[in-house]
């Protein structure tokens, strides 16, 4: 795992800084390593089309589904990254805990399990959040009939991931190459996304 | 009653009402990187991961027409605004980015102004940037107090207005 021993060595030293100048509830010393999961995309492919002369991703629709949607693009690059891009990930189904807090489901309805849409683990009410639907790709939403997940404004996402994002957006705007680098290694973070305003600790 | 902001953010993240979806600001991953003021995460951005950065023409001009914030500002309104960020600017125009495409049609003119005011000199380093000390107005930018994503503050106007 060379995302985990890169956190931790970024982590020490961000902790063993003297003085350190500001301390939000963004700094990378916070970054919850273990209860990020690295989400496993569905598989998608990419080939070239003779007869548009173009190259043609393929990627898997969302929750395990069978269904296939395609896109074309004119070069080769451009298709891979857009695969990578908007994929879907896989929804973990079977976990007895949730994957943050490790509270046991029970088919009550005070511990049912959900899903995260961004990187598909299974976590509790308490551990979730709610995005704008905006802010995860739109291929992450689509059902086998075509439906949106939930309520159309919103989807919910884990607390990790809802700190990953606001980090990383923290970092883009400080200029911090070194940590931008590494948050986006935790592979959980959209770049073709809007952040959502994060309430002016930007500043 | 009269909520203040942050208990509101209180409220709505500890889900007793959902999170509002739309929010009063949405930017891109390449706006903010463009606001840090950083050129390599610009470029890391835009080249090692193929970030959009315009997603149409200008019919008249056919120049690229650069991805919008949900105020409508552009990246180049975002670069020629805040912190001084020549290097990022440059970057941007050779990316084929047209510098009128801004919200301030005025702000174009206003920073080549302050540019070619402060002496800058079309030099380049070892890494092919332009390296920053042939910039004498700005090395007094650079304290820490200066905020980059503030939409009223804007640096290099105020010093050619007056």
């Amino acid at each position: 795992m060379g995302f985990r021993n890169n956190v931790s060595a970024a982590v020490a030293a961000a902790r063993n800084k003297p003085h350190r100048r500001r301390t939000s509830s963004f700094d990378i010393s916070l970054l919850p390593a273990e209860s990020i999961r690295k989400r496993e995309l569905r598989e998608f492919s990419v080939h070239y089309s003779v007869s548009t002369s173009s190259w043609i991703t393929t990627i898997a629709g969302n929750h395990n589904t069978n269904s296939y949607t395609r896109f074309s693009f004119p070069t080769e690059a451009d298709g891979r990254r857009f695969g990578k891009a908007y994929s879907p990930p896989k929804i973990m189904t079977d976990s007895p805990h949730c994957f943050r807090c490790s509270v046991k489901f029970s088919t009550s309805t005070k511990c049912k399990p959900c899903n995260c849409n961004n990187c598909g683990v299974q976590i509790c009410d308490g551990c979730s959040q709610r995005w704008g639907v905006r802010m995860v790709p739109k291929t992450y939403l689509i059902t086998p009939n075509g439906a949106n997940i939930g309520s159309p404004l919103t989807v919910r996402v884990c607390k990790s991931c809802d700190w990953l994002s606001n980090a990383f957006c923290m970092a883009l705007l400080q200029g911090q190459h070194n940590n931008a680098v590494l948050l986006h290694a935790s592979g959980n973070i959209n770049l073709r996304c809007c952040f959502a305003d994060i309430h002016k600790e930007a500043m | 009653m009269i909520f203040k902001p942050l208990s509101l953010y209180y409220v709505f993240s500890h889900g007793v009402l959902p999170r509002l979806p739309c929010h009063s600001l949405r930017r891109f991953p390449i706006h903010c990187a463009v606001m840090g003021g950083n050129l390599d995460l610009v470029k890391w951005l835009i080249e090692a991961h193929g970030c959009p950065i315009s997603v149409r023409r200008s019919p008249q001009s056919g120049m690229l027409q650069s991805v919008q914030t949900s105020r409508l500002r552009t990246l180049m309104d975002l670069v020629m605004t805040g912190r001084p960020k020549v290097d990022i600017l440059a970057y941007l125009v050779a990316k084929n980015l047209d510098v009128r495409d801004a919200k301030d049609p005025t702000l174009a003119a206003k920073t080549l102004q302050t540019v070619m005011s402060a002496g800058y000199r079309f030099e380049k380093d070892e890494r092919g940037n332009t390296s920053s000390s042939s910039l004498p107005l700005y090395t007094n930018c650079t304290d820490d107090s200066v905020t980059t994503i503030e939409d009223a503050v804007s640096w290099m106007i105020p010093t050619i207005c007056d």
